[in-house]
């Protein structure tokens, strides 16, 4: 097994970290080869059983990288937001055409990269998703279990309104005076609703639910809020072009 | 020409490699060469709603998103001249105090130690320590646990927000924290003493160390910093300092470094925290007592303060616990009026002092922004440390040796490569 990184905040990797003791127990199931956060063993060009990779790909190092780990995994689990939808960093392809993130961050922008962001599944086949910002290492660890016996799970496909109202929380698309724009009813629920058990609206991280019913959903919301900020809210995390792509039109 | 390279350190966050040009035994550079990519963070913010920069911004890091995500809600909180409650100041230092925990509970025993080992991987740490491991477990939940009770998540919080917070912290984790914070102390006091114990290299090159400064405490913010060096000596309010750093960006380079007054490097982090203030909390106090000199300009000492950091803030978060507990939040932030402004704050963060900064208009949105990471301020201090030290490196050890070495010294540092380039 491995897990690799590409450009990212690596919240995913310290999510597995932060399991303590039952990562450190589930490591024990697996033969980790590489995983530079936790060692430093020379390099081995092996061929992986599973990879879990974290980030978005966003210099030319990431890309080739990226393709030569497909190349050596049988399979291959995209960890987090970033990976399996473009993440925070896709924000800069939602911007205004006058701006320029990159010069504006940058005096001497000639030599950075400054790829597109790409979900890595417009790369290289991706097996799996294990989505969220950051994954949840509870999650992780169910899903993983099958993951390292070869077998591919499924995440039940409910919205993440299923575990609000098991949580007991007030939904708050329905709080008179002071809805606010929550994305819970169209997105993959599994996240136990963490977000919301904080009263902030579900922005989408883990992607659309597969057979959402957005039409309802925005004739729901429409009285109060816009297609604009709707699709605004859909930006943050990566999520806006998946909805354009499967939607438009409609 | 010679050149000596590690490709890919590793146990560290983010991505660099470490290059030394050496010509007629002298070694003529010593860089750490960044591989993150660049996210455009600060370009990205631009346009979007202050309500959304607090969830974008904890993204810069994994290891620290707790304390980017306060820095950013004081700069937007201070552009809008909105005055925040105590009970919302005592929370965010609590959550502070969490962040400081587990992050140098991470590096110290994860990152770090292995080097004083012989070990290439935590795995065989693990095995041949098992004592320890659990008591560093032991300790970075309690400071996982306080970020998650108060501000929602540890990773990337949502809790807090501008005006203070969404939700009042939940009494029930806060007392089930309380009721774990003697096994927390007990571990943070151990692992301090073995870190106490081992043997560190010999290092003395002079530097400057800046951090917060508040006169006999040991602050996590504050208007005020010191700039403690040869020769300057002097302390600054926080917006005079960062009107005077200048950062510079070498061609191709993803990491701003910076420059102070033309001195060109200075430390920020655990050491420098350490040198310049007094007030640590009793446990702490005792176990710095005798370790080293003040002031200490042996970098690798910087692990030990990290350790020493780790009892302090145990300490500090069981005195907040007990008073928030004690405490009623009505959980309510402070509402506030949209207004233009700019703002400035600056934090400790785990590894040294972090600046955010934001100009908003009057509709909400950002103009501008500009974050200036602590790993992006001490680079260039890494790198005279790396040059002054590897002529004698490469002189006395062998190549595996030196390769050890140098990886110790970057390691003792506790880089946050992603932070730095965001």
């Amino acid at each position: 097994m491995a897990i690799y990184s590409l450009t990212s905040c690596e919240g995913c990797q310290f999510a597995l970290l932060d399991l303590g003791e039952r990562f450190l127990n589930f490591l024990k199931k697996v033969e980790l080869v590489e995983f530079r956060l936790f060692e430093e063993e020379d390099e081995r060009n092996k061929t992986y059983d599973i990879v879990f990779v974290e980030g978005s790909p966003i210099t030319n190092e990431n890309l080739r990288d990226l393709k030569k780990i497909r190349e050596r995994a049988k399979i291959l689990v995209v960890l987090g937001n970033c990976a399996a939808l473009g993440g925070i960093p896709e924000l800069k392809a939602y911007q205004n055409r006058k701006r320029n993130a990159l010069c504006y961050v940058y005096k001497e922008p000639k030599k950075i990269d400054n790829l597109e962001i790409q979900e890595i599944d417009k790369i290289v086949k991706v097996d799996f998703a294990i989505p969220g910002c950051p994954i949840n290492g509870e999650e992780f660890l169910n899903l993983a279990g099958d993951l390292v016996a070869g077998k591919i799970p499924k995440i039940p496909s409910r919205p993440v309104c299923f575990e609000c109202q098991r949580n007991g929380n007030k939904c708050l698309l329905r709080l008179d005076g002071k809805r606010k724009l929550c994305l819970g009813p169209i997105v993959l629920g599994g996240c136990g609703a963490v977000c919301l058990n904080s009263k902030m609206p579900c922005w989408g991280c883990r992607g659309l639910l597969e057979k959402a019913n957005i039409n309802n959903y925005l004739k729901l919301v429409a009285d109060k809020f816009s297609i604009e900020e709707f699709e605004r809210a859909l930006e943050i995390f990566g999520v806006r072009d998946d909805f354009c792509e499967r939607y438009r039109g409609k | 020409m010679k050149t000596f390279k590690i490709p890919h350190i590793a146990k560290m966050e983010g991505h660099a490699d470490f290059l030394a040009l050496m010509s007629r035994g002298e070694v003529t550079k010593a860089k750490l060469c960044v591989r993150e990519g660049a996210r455009l963070i600060e370009g990205i913010v631009l346009g979007r709603k202050i309500w959304e920069i607090p969830i974008i911004i904890s993204r810069i890091c994994g290891i620290c998103p707790t304390v980017h995500n306060l820095c950013a809600i004081s700069a937007i909180e201070k552009a809008l001249e909105l005055e925040v409650s105590e009970e919302t100041k005592l929370l965010r230092r609590l959550m502070l105090c969490g962040q400081m925990i587990h992050s140098h509970g991470l590096h110290l025993f994860f990152l770090s130690l292995p080097d004083f080992f012989d070990l290439t991987s935590d795995l065989k740490l693990i095995k041949k320590y098992p004592k320890e491991t659990k008591q560093a477990i032991a300790l970075r939940g309690f400071g996982t646990k306080i970020v998650e009770a108060v501000g929602g998540r540890t990773i990337h919080p949502m809790n807090s927000e501008i005006g203070g917070f969404k939700t009042p912290p939940d009494k029930r984790k806060l007392a089930e924290l309380m009721a774990n914070y003697e096994t927390a102390l007990e571990a943070a006091i151990s692992l301090a003493k073995l870190f106490k114990s081992l043997k560190y290299p010999q290092f003395g090159r002079k530097t400057n160390f800046v951090s917060l400064f508040d006169s006999g405490k040991y602050p996590l913010s504050s208007d005020e910093i010191f700039f403690n060096g040869e020769e300057t000596r002097e302390k600054f309010g926080v917006g005079e300092f960062y009107k005077k750093i200048k950062e510079i960006q070498t061609p191709g380079e993803v990491i701003k470094r910076t420059e102070f007054m033309k001195q060109e490097c200075y430390l920020v982090g655990a050491l420098a925290r350490l040198n310049n203030n007094s007030g640590l909390n009793q446990e702490a106090a005792k176990l710095r007592k005798g370790f080293s000199d003040s002031p200490d300009f042996n970098i690798f000492h910087n692990i030990f303060a990290q350790a020493i950091e780790a009892v302090h803030f145990t300490e500090e978060a069981g005195k907040i616990i007990k008073e928030a507990l004690a405490g009623d939040f009505d959980g309510t932030g402070k509402k506030y009026k949209m207004k233009s402004g700019q703002g400035l704050c600056a934090l400790e963060a785990p590894r040294g002092v972090l600046f955010h900064y934001y100009e908003i208009d009057k509709s909400g949105s950002v103009a501008n922004c500009n974050i200036i990471t602590p790993t992006a301020q001490f680079l260039n201090n890494l790198e005279e440390d790396l040059k002054f030290c590897a002529p004698e490196i490469f002189k006395k050890l062998c190549r595996d040796d030196c390769q050890k070495r140098i990886r110790t010294l970057i390691r003792a540092y506790d880089p946050c490569v992603s932070c730095a380039a965001h």
